[in-house]
């Protein structure tokens, strides 16, 4: 098989590659086999063929490649590595999108195509109900914390120091550190032992806590890297505090406020745990909604939902990026 | 005499950045200046000459000591209500905002008609030569526009007294040599007072008509380009400005404000001494001799010092000597080259003379 | 020559704007005030619906809301005449005006539940101190402050409050101040140490899943910030998605694929029926593994991408003109300078993976339980609030002290 490699021509190394490939996947494919048939005489001999397989087509695809490309082993394995992962991160997200349209009700054998999932979903009052408390939260937490955030990195930016800043400013990282599921309890013990019914309103208060210190991080980030001369010439110009902050200070920091909103108003909708312990029964986020659809199991609706929320977050990283390269 | 702008005492203090101690940026400092002058603020970086135009901008207050613009005191009047406008080091131009409307915010925020900020806009942009760039961005200029554009953002506010803080730190050294004629011209052209702050002792006697040497936050000297650098008070403004011999000695006899002072080994030579000169015969001096106010002779004469002649170098224009006295102290002298031979005057190891004029020699202050 | 010492003032704002803005402000609760006081006093002539803040005050004399309205229309009246003629002492007033306002509004929120009314006074009462404060970066801060302050710090505290008391027989809190649910924690049940293998699991389960995704994260930031441009910012989009993607939906895909009728079993039992009973790979370890590893990938891999891509490269240059080798240019150069970038990952793939709940559950089954299933468990289902919340304080404290000292070595290593 070496003589295949040791030629210089192209075309022949590009059959050893695609030959080296078919090894490899061959070979996984047995291992496989070999693991479902473990112990008959069967599938050990699979297995050790189908290890020699796979190492052979490695070492014998390494080399392809390195004559084709010139790619040391290091890089071959960057590449591999960086192509691998991506392929990893999206393999089960498209097939979720693709068992959406799937007829079957049940099991995974494709049954054509269908847009009845997507159909019942519509129909579904609780959804739509869900929907609704989910962008209502997201909309007025991401206003709030927005507000809130980025005076806040006004304050610890510009200010080097005034009392209580220190305290103040590690109590404003603490909800990004802490795990949220402690944020969760602590938060719905607050809500119960001070009696107050759990509601969208208490999902709101819970919210806007968290957001607010992701919106201050990112806006506190686009604060230092701004000019400070800049407000000086303003202010050298004849602009008072308040214009130089309207006409300078707010356009340039603009990004960073829409991007902390942004992110702010993409955490609320994607929060799943602190919503779950601190909504009430009549008010449940679209995710607690999902989460207790998947409790009860696996169906086509919820495949059908995960798709859309799937689009929902695209569209909104999209929004986000074109805002922010504007 | 009316000053446009008076310090008078001022000091100012900023804790140092982990906060335990603090640094004096500037000390008890005083000056005048006077009405339509180009007054320049001379010194090393750190020396506190941009945290004298941030007090006089008002973007710092100071610790002590009081400011006026024209008589009125600033102490209490923030920085958009000050008669004065600045060009910054960075020029600092709103990068979302185009040049027109750049040069158009001070008049803005005066609140002028649409009507006048645009035939004041046009005017400062034509004075810097810049028609036709209204609507392009900031970072769509060269160092050069953008300079400009500062200048005329500052300027179209007809201000009582225009701050420039390096302004042409950032320019390449050609750009930076027409720019410091065109600046000077236009100073001369608008009769506005302009301070203006460089770490560039050339730019400095290029342009201004008076020059403030400042370090260690303190003003060391003040005075016309001519009289710092021919008559430099002290050390740090002799080493400071040009290029400087010291050579140590005891001061023997004062007579008429010109001192003689012995080196030892039997050399004695003279130096005038500087207005603000405090001291006695005995002291300890140190004497300035720029290197080309020395003449070399290659025989002695009265007065003359002898010398050894250690390198010769060639420098095109020049030729530079480096020249040994018996007491051991090294000198560089510095002569024209007029005739083609005049490199060859001195070989390295060969004896000669050094002489020069009274008032070239300063006594210095240390 | 005189010298003027001047008394650096931490106020700048001496302006008309402060001014305008509290007359302002003021003159909007004078008018609440007066609206309530009004409707208050012409219930018998019109037919009001009534308010809830009015239903709540019926309970009361009826002079109590007569005299609470007219003393604080009468307070703000004061202030804004104190305002008007530039007066000091209607600053102090208005600031302590709108702090006991603020109490007010507690107050009243808690005895009434009316959420709409308190809302307005703690809005006018917060916008009046913001105006008046006299310290301009707190004047900025408070309403963030504010907000940690009542609703994260303070429920955190009650957290610990809650884990020093005991559960009763009906599942409420008896505050006991007893150590004895961190006592239960660290002990044996049953002749093992159940809930501190829970605890290590976790915390073994966060170590290793930011061990992998940095093993493998880092050389992907390192080779999409090696792309030409436009690619880079095609690939850094591929990456972004999945990190903006509702967690629970990509846990959810995993369940598609992994479960007894799902893609894999179905491939291999109806497609190549090599067998006929369905691969267990749900509800296994394996699976809670892989479901953090993919759940945190992008957490790691975009804090990285960002310092490496800030990185300057000629130092590469330099040091491979030096003689390094590939391996000792990233060990000696590249390491070190994306260090900010390595810690900012691994904090945000260690905390979450730790505190993980909805990854164990779904994906983990009964089979691996975590902290967050802990938590859950004892909070939603067996309701024993107190020894949850001493798990929650302790899951608190120790992830504050790995933060610490990561960020501690990481800054050392700078």
């Amino acid at each position: 098989m070496s003589t295949l490699a040791l030629t210089r021509r192209p075309s022949w190394t590009w059959a050893a590659l695609a030959f080296s490939i078919f090894l490899v996947l061959g070979g996984l494919m047995g291992l496989l086999y070999a693991g479902l048939k473990w112990g008959t005489p069967q599938g050990m001999t699979t297995g050790a063929l189908a290890l020699v397989a796979v190492v052979a087509g490695t070492w014998q695809g390494v080399r392809a490649l390195r004559a084709l490309t010139g790619l040391s082993l290091g890089e071959q394995a960057l590449h591999l590595n960086a192509y691998g992962l991506l392929l990893f991160l999206y393999v089960p997200i498209v097939i979720l999108v693709i068992y959406s349209f799937n007829a079957a009700e049940r099991g995974a054998v494709w049954q054509g195509f269908t847009l009845r999932w997507y159909q019942e979903l519509f129909r579904d009052r609780a959804i739509g109900k869900s929907l609704e408390v989910t962008l209502w939260v997201g909309f007025w937490s991401t206003v709030i914390s927005t507000i809130f955030g980025t005076l806040a990195a006004l304050a610890l930016e510009r200010f080097a120091r005034f009392r209580g800043r220190l305290t103040f400013d590690a109590v404003l990282y603490l909800p990004i550190i802490i795990p949220d599921i402690v944020m969760a309890i602590s938060t719905l013990l607050f809500f119960v032992i001070l009696g107050m019914p759990l509601s969208r309103y208490t999902i709101l208060i819970a919210h806007v806590a968290f957001n607010i210190s992701y919106v201050a991080v990112v806006v506190r980030a686009r604060l230092a890297d701004m000019d400070r001369t800049l407000e000086e010439a303003a202010m050298d110009l004849g602009a008072d505090e308040w214009r130089t902050f309207r006409y300078i200070t707010l356009p340039l920091l603009m990004p960073g406020i829409i991007a902390g909103a942004l992110l702010a108003f993409t955490l609320s909708l994607d929060d799943f745990v602190i919503t779950f312990f601190v909504s009430g029964p009549g008010s449940t986020t679209l995710p607690v909604r999902v989460y207790s659809m998947i409790r009860l199991g696996v169906t086509p609706e919820v495949n059908a939902i995960s798709a859309l929320m799937l689009l929902g977050s695209i569209l909104l990283l999209l929004v986000s990026l074109a805002l922010q390269r504007r | 005499m009316s000053y446009a702008v008076e310090l008078i005492n001022i000091t100012k203090i900023f804790p140092t950045p982990d906060g335990q101690g603090e640094v004096r940026a500037v000390d008890n400092v005083t000056l005048r200046i006077r009405d339509g002058e180009f007054f320049s603020l001379l010194g090393p970086s750190g020396c506190g000459k941009t945290t004298t135009l941030r007090l006089i901008a008002g973007f710092e207050r100071p610790n002590a000591g009081e400011i006026r613009i024209h008589g009125r005191p600033m102490a209490q009047i923030p920085p958009y209500r000050r008669p004065v406008n600045t060009v910054f080091q960075n020029y600092a131009l709103f990068p979302h905002m185009t040049v027109f409307e750049n040069v158009a915010f001070g008049l803005r925020m005066k609140g002028l008609s649409q009507k006048e900020i645009r035939q004041r806009v046009e005017e400062a942009l034509a004075m810097v030569r810049l028609t036709g760039m209204e609507d392009r961005k900031p970072r769509q200029l060269s160092g050069g526009q953008q300079q400009r554009v500062a200048l005329a953002r500052a300027l179209v506010n007809r201000p009582e007294v225009l701050l420039l803080d390096e302004p042409l730190g950032a320019l390449d050294l050609k750009l930076r040599k027409a720019m410091q004629l065109e600046l000077k011209s236009l100073q001369q052209q608008v009769g506005i007072t302009f301070i203006y702050v460089t770490h560039d002792q050339e730019e400095a006697i290029t342009m201004s008509d008076r020059i403030a040497v400042m370090n260690q936050g303190k003003v060391l000297q003040v005075g016309t380009p001519r009289d710092i650098y021919e008559h430099p008070e002290n050390r740090f403004v002799a080493d400071f400005i040009g290029e400087t011999n010291f050579i140590t000695g005891r001061l023997v006899e004062i007579n008429a404000r010109v001192g003689r002072v012995s080196l030892g080994a039997n050399l004695t030579l003279q130096g005038s001494l500087g207005e603000s000169w405090h001291g006695r015969p005995g002291d300890e001096v140190t004497l300035a001799v720029r290197p080309e106010k020395i003449s070399l002779l290659a025989e002695t004469r009265e007065g003359a010092l002898p010398a050894r002649v250690e390198h010769v170098i060639y420098v095109g224009n020049d030729t530079r000597y480096e020249v040994v006295l018996p007491t051991g102290a090294k000198l560089f002298v510095r002569e024209q080259n007029v005739r083609h031979t005049d490199a060859e005057r001195f070989r390295e190891g060969q004896n000669v003379w050094l002489t020069w004029e009274v008032e070239s020699a300063r006594i210095l202050t240390e | 020559m005189t010298t003027t010492t001047i008394t650096a003032s931490r106020e700048w704002r001496t302006g008309n704007i402060t001014l305008q803005a509290s007359a302002l402000l003021f003159g909007l609760s004078a008018l609440l005030w007066a609206v309530l006081l009004a409707r208050w006093l012409t219930f018998g002539l019109f037919a009001w619906t009534p308010w809830p803040v009015e239903v709540f005050l019926d309970a009361w004399p009826a002079g109590a809301a007569i005299a609470l309205y007219v003393a604080l229309l009468g307070v703000d009246a004061l202030v804004i005449l104190g305002v008007r003629r530039r007066r000091r002492w209607a600053r102090h007033v208005g600031l302590a005006r709108s702090v006991a306002l603020v109490l007010l509004a507690v107050v009243y929120y808690a005895l009434s539940r009316d959420l709409v009314m308190a809302l307005v006074w703690l809005g006018l009462a917060g916008a009046q101190a913001l105006v008046l404060w006299p310290s301009p970066p707190w004047a900025l801060s408070w309403p963030a402050a504010l907000w940690l302050g009542i609703f994260f710090m303070f429920p955190l505290f009650l957290m610990f409050v809650v884990s020093l008391g005991e559960r009763s027989s009906t599942g409420t809190v008896v505050y006991t101040f007893t150590l004895q649910n961190y006592a239960r924690f660290f002990g044996r049940i049953g002749g093992r140490f159940l809930y501190l293998l829970i605890f290590w699991r976790s915390l073994w389960l966060g170590i290793v899943n930011t061990a992998l995704c940095l093993l493998f994260g880092y050389p992907l930031a390192l080779w999409i910030a090696r792309q030409p441009e436009r690619r880079r910012n095609t690939y850094l989009l591929l990456v972004m998605i999945p990190f903006w993607t509702n967690f629970l939906v990509r846990t959810y895909a995993w369940m598609v694929i992994l479960r007894d009728t799902g893609v894999i079993n179905t491939f291999i039992m109806d497609v190549l029926a090599w067998t006929d009973r369905p691969l267990r790979l749900l509800y296994t370890p394996g699976a809670v593994f892989l479901g953090l590893f993919y759940g945190y990938l992008p957490f790691m891999v975009l804090p990285l991408y960002a310092s490496i891509e800030r990185m300057d490269w000629s130092l590469v240059e330099a040091a491979q003109d030096l003689g390094a080798s590939t391996w000792r240019v990233f060990w000696e150069v590249v390491r070190p300078l994306t260090m900010p970038g390595i810690v900012a990952g691994s904090i945000l793939v260690f905390i979450p993976s730790v505190g993980a709940y909805v990854t164990p559950d779904l994906l983990g089954g009964a089979k691996v339980t975590m902290v967050g299933n802990l938590l859950q468990q004892q909070f939603l289902v067996v309701r024993d609030w107190p020894f949850g919340s001493a798990v929650g304080f302790i899951l608190m404290i120790l992830m504050l002290v790995a933060t610490m000292v990561y960020f501690r070595t990481g800054g050392r290593t700078l």
